[in-house]
């Protein structure tokens, strides 16, 4: 009878502990499905935007120069004609989105979220707000060297691109600051503005830039908390758990 | 009628009930060995009918103990040996144990024959003791092998693991009875024989009707 009972109790002991793994297991697969699922899709947009690049520069670029080197020989050819001038105007305009294409293709293929730490990245884009001469925008950050994985740098910086948009375009503020440090929770960043604010119970999230934020931050692990109201601005935390910063 | 007749009555109700209810629920095992159950259980049922007619109408008492420790014993254990098997063979383990305990079982058969029959020892017969010693020794080991296996997550809807319980019960607990069934009855009948008759009765009753809850209750994996 007592090895009957001793057999029940290691059985229910095998069977905790079985469990115990099973879950454990469980957990550790949803994880690497996640990360399998974030990693795919940031490649997978850092490949369009690099096709599109490609495509913009070598096949559109090509045309418009063509057509920048007809309209040349075309104002050439009716050097004499009085309307000489609109070939002249054409032709810049023309030169002008040869341009625009460029810088725009360069942007696309840019590499330069592989190269450069996530703070430089910060920077970057804060010295790029600046320089349009919009609204200031701060960055402080207690990080000197921060070296985060491909992952946590594509969507922080989506979702830091997308709360400066939304900044730009619709609270029509004067200040953005972004504030990083890195706690015991890990990673965390605090994006805010002072603009007008809206009601975020109230708020229909019909639009797909804050659900894209959301979705970053569920993909990367993080925590994400928007809190605004009406004539106080918005602010924004993300907390990159220390764990997942070198996705 | 006595009371040991009556409870005999409603063992055979409780058995020919579940042999007659587990086919219904065959369809749904028709792929597995577990498509055997309901003829095993059936085998049983109609064997209870034949000892009853052999103890009852035939008036040679001695056919009956012939055919449970010659034909029936070894049958169910052999079958009851035979789905452990099955189940290691499932798992991909290789399982000798089954065919070898019921070569066992059928020696112990024949030992009976030439050595045991016609005295009275302590046990009623050689063929049961042995096969249940045996059934209980494959029993322990599929439990054990089962602890360590991930099953043991799954094992609220497994089969094999229930129907391992339910045999080990039965045997495990009516083992004392059979291995000293002729000493109980000879000495002490109304202290220990009687009693512990109607606990294998029931217990009987209670496998049979568990096997109809089990292959009811669970699914093919």
């Amino acid at each position: 009878m007592a090895i009957f009972f001793c057999g029940i109790f290691l059985f229910a002991f095998r069977y905790k502990k079985r469990k115990q793994e099973y879950e454990k297991e469980n957990q550790l697969l949803k994880e690497q499905h996640r990360l399998a699922l974030a990693t795919a899709q940031a490649e997978i947009q850092q490949q369009t935007m690099q096709d599109i690049g490609r495509e913009l520069h070598d096949h559109i670029g090509q045309k418009l120069t063509l057509a920048a080197i007809y309209t040349q020989q075309l104002e050439f050819e009716q050097n004499a004609n009085p309307e000489t001038g609109k070939y002249a105007r054409i032709s810049k305009v023309i030169n002008e989105s040869l341009v625009e294409l460029r810088r725009l293709s360069k942007s696309l293929t840019d590499t330069s979220l592989e190269q450069n730490m996530l703070h430089e990245l910060i920077q970057r884009e804060c010295d790029r707000v600046n320089a349009l001469g919009r609204c200031a925008f701060a960055f402080v950050s207690e990080i000197t060297s921060l070296n985060t994985g491909y992952n946590t740098k594509v969507f922080v910086m989506r979702i830091l691109q997308e709360f400066i948009q939304n900044s730009l375009k619709h609270s029509r503020c004067r200040n953005i600051l972004v504030n990083a440090r890195v706690t015991a929770a890990g990673l965390v960043f605090q994006m805010t503005d002072d603009g007008e604010g809206f009601n975020a119970n109230e708020q229909e999230v019909s639009g797909i830039g804050l659900e894209n934020m959301k979705k970053r931050a569920e993909l990367l692990g993080a925590e994400f908390s928007l809190t605004s109201t009406p004539g106080t601005g918005t602010e924004l935390i993300l907390v990159v758990p220390v764990t997942q910063m070198n996705q | 009628m006595e009371p040991t007749e009556k409870i005999r009555w409603v063992y055979r109700i409780i058995l020919n009930v579940s042999a007659f209810a587990l086919w219904f629920w065959r369809p749904r095992w028709r792929n597995t060995y577990w498509k055997w159950l309901p003829l095993y259980v059936t085998a049983i049922a109609l064997s209870e009918w034949m000892g009853l007619y052999m103890r009852t109408i035939l008036p040679a008492r001695t056919w009956n103990p012939i055919l449970y420790s010659f034909i029936i014993h070894p049958g169910i254990f052999i079958f009851l040996f035979w789905v452990l098997g099955k189940y290691d063979n499932e798992q991909r383990r290789r399982n000798r144990l089954w065919g070898i305990f019921s070569i066992v079982v059928c020696a112990a058969c024949i030992t009976d024959f030439y050595l045991f029959s016609g005295q009275k020892l302590w046990f009623s017969s050689f063929s049961y003791l042995i096969g249940a010693l045996l059934l209980c020794i494959l029993l322990v080991r599929f439990f054990i092998q089962y602890m360590f296996s991930n099953h043991i997550s799954g094992f609220k809807s497994d089969t094999i693991f229930w129907f391992c319980c339910v045999l080990f019960v039965y045997y495990m607990g009516t083992f004392p009875f059979f291995a000293l069934r002729n000493t109980l009855a000879d000495q002490y009948y109304y202290e220990i024989f009687e009693p512990y008759f109607y606990i294998q009765i029931t217990l009987a009753a209670v496998m049979y009707f568990s096997f109809f809850i089990i292959y009811s209750c669970t699914r093919p994996k």
